[in-house]
């Protein structure tokens, strides 16, 4: 046991569609400050898991708990008001407004936006602008992004919630290899602020290079929990990557 | 007379509008345009036409909050243009079973009950969205007229009495010309005008305070992302339910007052929840620009200056036949080539360009 107590506790979850269970049995911890990376291969069930813990799922079976309070029945909107904030894999930007207004959305209504008003709002969107180099576009439509740039905005907006747990699913998808490194320069700039997180990845390079502990999931269940170079040696990760064969090979040549 | 008013009012609201020039021309427009709509009454031969436009343009408003701005298509709001009309009287009304209460008592109360009722009416047909929301809120529309003539509940041995008639003859009570000496003030031309400008006002000053308000930026959100705004902390259940009693509030305002000058609640119906009503208030929205402050304004203003326009140079009987079908092409023309409306050459540094209209044609095909 160790002597923090985690910000996030997945326990047992499960979810059913229909006769397939998409996530199942499903546990582990995320410790603040910590930064988790969540890989498998696709149709592991990552994006469900982090739909159940931002509620826009509800859990078949088990149970979440951010800040040891279950989150049990909460709709996502109370959720992203505790302090979980979310990006999705395919970027939902608020089309015609702008790149500064998208943000402040954040500001208005996350964990910290009660106690703002819509003009203080908007102050605080500019400087997460300025922190995600995104503040020369403040003033476009958010539909004139670039990927890349789409990217950022969808982190913005999240950050701008004020977030204590921030689930990136699949920042880097889209981006080519400079790209990359600056969004990579971003994640760790972001965990510098005290923020948790969990990415969902499927760039390696990344996962190595940000995460200071990873968890594997395949068809739905855990199957590896470690460091970044433990779970890429674990036979069972390369089993599910590259096939049984390939992983038998592989465990010769060591 | 009407018609220089209508086109002096639509170029003041697009400079009011026009975010492109500075803050200082902004406002001397907004107080400019205030200022002509006040005397508008004195120089105008009758204010009947500026009476329809305003009242229609605060239904309007209404109707951009939940339509525009939530991006909710409503197709019933006559409903609440209707009932705030019937309940206004069923309080004002002069007749035996009914409160006699002053107008500014009645429609205020009126608004708020109908809000009231939206709300209930809301939290059932915003569980769906698209096309499915717009039919529910269309058979609001259909449903209400039966409500209202409801034996079972206005009827004489009803739930509330003839509170909407039910039988007997239901009217506001009449406005009479204000006299002072020698000076008589007619009600049609100042009392009735000063009202229906009273409400487009509201209209107006409710959706500027929306458009830089929190909930407003909750209401475009959902709009744009209903997901990703609820994953950003926008409670959408409750955000969607109070933009759809907001449209109803203005759209009952709208119907209170047209139908006090109207008079007659018994007669005059069928012309409250005319298909007409309910869908002006969206063409309006449509010719000026959804989901912005000045659209619905000049978009009355466009509308009901052609409508005199077109009066105007026909000088005939044979234009009202023809009337209808003018104003159904505008729609068609409107919605294929400029879905953005006035706005777009407004709010934008786009040129009025045929390109323009081709390039919208392409885009918003389906």
């Amino acid at each position: 046991m160790s002597a923090v107590p985690p910000i996030l506790e997945v326990h047992q979850a499960g979810k059913r569609y229909g006769g397939v269970m998409a996530v199942q049995g499903v546990s582990f911890d995320v410790l603040p400050g910590e930064i988790l990376g969540l890989i498998g291969p696709n149709g592991a069930g990552k994006t469900t898991l982090v739909n159940l813990i931002s509620g826009v799922t509800q859990p078949s079976e088990g149970t979440v708990a951010f800040e040891g309070r279950p989150l049990a029945g909460m709709r996502p909107h109370q959720i992203g008001r505790l302090g979980i904030a979310r990006t999705f894999q395919v970027v939902r930007p608020f089309a015609n407004l702008t790149v500064l207004e998208n943000v402040a959305v954040g500001a208005m209504y996350g964990a910290g936006g009660n106690k703002r008003s819509a003009s203080e709002a908007m102050r605080l969107a500019e400087a997460v602008l300025e922190f995600v180099h995104l503040a020369p576009r403040r003033d476009d439509p958010a539909e004139s992004l670039p990927i890349a740039g789409r990217k950022r905005l969808e982190m913005a907006k999240a950050l701008a919630m004020e977030p204590r747990l921030l689930l990136l699913d699949e920042v880097m998808a889209g981006l080519r290899g400079t790209e990359v490194d600056q969004a990579m320069d971003l994640i760790r700039a972001i965990s510098a602020r005290g923020i948790t997180l969990l990415i969902i990845e499927h760039v390696m390079k990344v996962i190595i290079g940000v995460c200071n502990r990873v968890v594997v999931l395949d068809y739905g269940k855990k199957i590896a929990d470690g460091t970044p170079a433990e779970v890429t040696a674990n036979p069972a990760v390369i089993e599910a990557y590259l096939g049984k064969r390939y992983a038998k090979a592989h465990q010769a040549d060591a | 007379m009407n018609l220089a008013v209508f086109v002096v009012g639509i170029v003041l609201a697009v400079l009011a509008a026009r975010p492109l020039s500075p803050p200082v021309v902004r406002r001397l427009a907004t107080i400019a345009l205030v200022a002509l709509m006040l005397i508008a009454p004195l120089i105008s031969n009758s204010t009947s036409i500026l009476f329809d436009a305003l009242t229609a343009m605060c239904i309007a408003y209404g109707w951009n909050i939940i339509g525009g701005f939530t991006g909710y298509a409503a197709f019933g709001n006559v409903a609440y243009l209707g009932l705030g009309a019937f309940v206004a009287a069923g309080f004002m009304s002069r007749q035996p079973g009914h409160l006699a209460w002053p107008w500014f008592v009645g429609i205020p109360l009126s608004v708020a009950i109908v809000a009231l009722v939206a709300g209930a009416i809301g939290m059932v047909v915003l569980r769906l969205r698209g096309h499915y929301f717009s039919i529910a809120t269309l058979g609001v529309g259909v449903a209400m007229p039966q409500v209202i003539t409801s034996d079972a509940l206005f009827g004489p041995k009803g739930l509330v009495p003839n509170f909407f008639g039910g039988g007997l003859p239901l009217n506001f009570p009449l406005a009479e010309d204000i006299s002072r000496g020698s000076l008589t003030l007619d009600a049609d031309r100042y009392f009735f005008y000063g009202l229906g400008l009273l409400s487009a006002l509201i209209g107006w000053a409710v959706t500027w305070r929306l458009s830089r308000s929190k909930f407003g930026y909750g209401l475009v959100a959902i709009r744009e992302n209903e997901e990703a705004a609820e994953v950003m902390g926008i409670n959408t259940t409750v955000c969607k339910v109070y933009a759809y009693m907001l449209s109803a509030a203005l759209a009952a305002l709208g119907g209170a007052v047209i139908g006090y000058k109207l008079t007659n609640m018994t007669t005059e119906a069928d012309a409250l929840f005319s298909t007409t009503n309910n869908l002006q208030m969206i063409i309006i929205c449509l010719i000026g620009g959804v989901g912005t402050l000045w659209g619905p304004w000049i978009g009355a203003f466009v509308l009901f200056g052609l409508q005199e326009a077109l009066r105007m140079a026909s000088n005939s009987a044979d234009f009202l036949a023809w009337e209808g079908v003018v104003f159904a092409l505008l729609v068609v023309l409107v919605v294929l080539f400029l879905p953005r409306g006035v706005m777009l050459f407004v709010a934008t540094r786009t040129r009025l360009t045929w390109r323009v209209f081709a390039r919208n044609l392409v885009a918003h095909r389906v």
